[in-house]
């Protein structure tokens, strides 16, 4: 897994990854909110692999949301590190399986969501780009209310 | 539970991220920090450990942080708690609607660097009390 980092702006990355899932949101009536005040939001990071993150991370959050749920999103730089966050209206991770989530091959059982397929390779994966470009991902999620969350690369000065 | 003669913060913030960041940057000015990671948990634990301030966000999965201040300051037990805003909303009308539910100061996490929030919260602590 190789990582090549440059100083890249992570607001069109998101918007385009939105973008991306606009289909798949629409299909849900999932609404997206990207907040940003219109700053430049610089990482050192490898654009490819972010772009595969975001995906994840966003691709989840609508994939296991209710119908006509909502996503935000937020971006910003905070001390040395910038961070995504993303927000999610879902049915959230029962607090037993949270431990789980990053485990190879682990999908969360709920049962409002078990029709959705899935490898269970994607936040795995996910993590070990972002640990690899120098981050770190990390979630907190709420059953029945929704769920948080959010990784950070270095800030690119 | 509080330590003795520290000053105790209660965080109430769905980013596990900021949360760390912020617990070591506010522990190394000697505050003890206890956190939230929704409002009802915030709610919960500020009557139960009344704690000196609380830095509120706005967005959280549940009930968002205006309804926790709104819900602070009508609780008998909880009304005189001081509470800033954490946030990365910037609309004015935010800023207005957080100052007429009670909140003494609302920070915006993308304009000030870490240690400028820090400071920031710290001058509302009472007398200024704080080491630091």
């Amino acid at each position: 897994m190789k990582v090549v980092v440059a100083p890249i702006d992570l607001v069109p990355i998101i918007k385009g990854t939105v973008q991306e899932l606009a289909s798949v949101a629409e299909k849900k009536n999932v609404t997206i909110q990207i907040r940003n005040d219109g700053d430049r939001v610089m990482a050192m990071a490898d654009e490819g692999k972010v772009k595969e993150v975001a995906s994840n991370i966003i691709g989840n959050a609508i994939k296991y949301n209710r119908h006509g749920g909502h996503v935000e999103i937020s971006m910003f730089a905070q001390g040395e590190q910038v961070i995504v966050e993303v927000r999610d209206t879902g049915y959230g991770i029962p607090k037993k399986q949270q431990e789980q989530i990053f485990q190879k091959f682990f999908r969360a059982r709920v049962k409002e969501t078990q029709e959705i397929l899935g490898t269970g390779l994607g936040l795995f994966i996910t993590r070990k780009l972002v640990e690899k470009m120098g981050g770190q991902v990390l979630f907190t999620s709420n059953e029945g209310k929704g769920s948080t969350f959010a990784f950070s690369l270095p800030k690119a000065t | 539970m509080r330590e003795s003669m520290k000053k105790l913060l209660l965080l109430i913030e769905d980013n596990p991220l900021l949360t760390g960041m912020y617990k070591t940057a506010f522990e190394k000015k000697g505050i003890q920090v206890l956190f939230a990671h929704d409002g009802e948990e915030g709610i919960e634990l500020a009557k139960k450990e009344r704690p000196d301030l609380v830095v509120l966000d706005l967005l959280m999965p549940g009930i968002d942080g205006f309804e926790v201040l709104k819900r602070l300051k009508r609780d008998a037990a909880t009304k005189n708690i001081k509470v800033v805003v954490l946030t990365i909303v910037t609309e004015e009308e935010s800023q207005e609607k957080a100052k007429s539910l009670g909140a003494v100061d609302y920070l915006i996490k993308p304009h000030l660097k870490l240690h400028e929030i820090v400071e920031r919260v710290l001058r509302h602590f009472d007398n200024g009390k704080v080491a630091v």
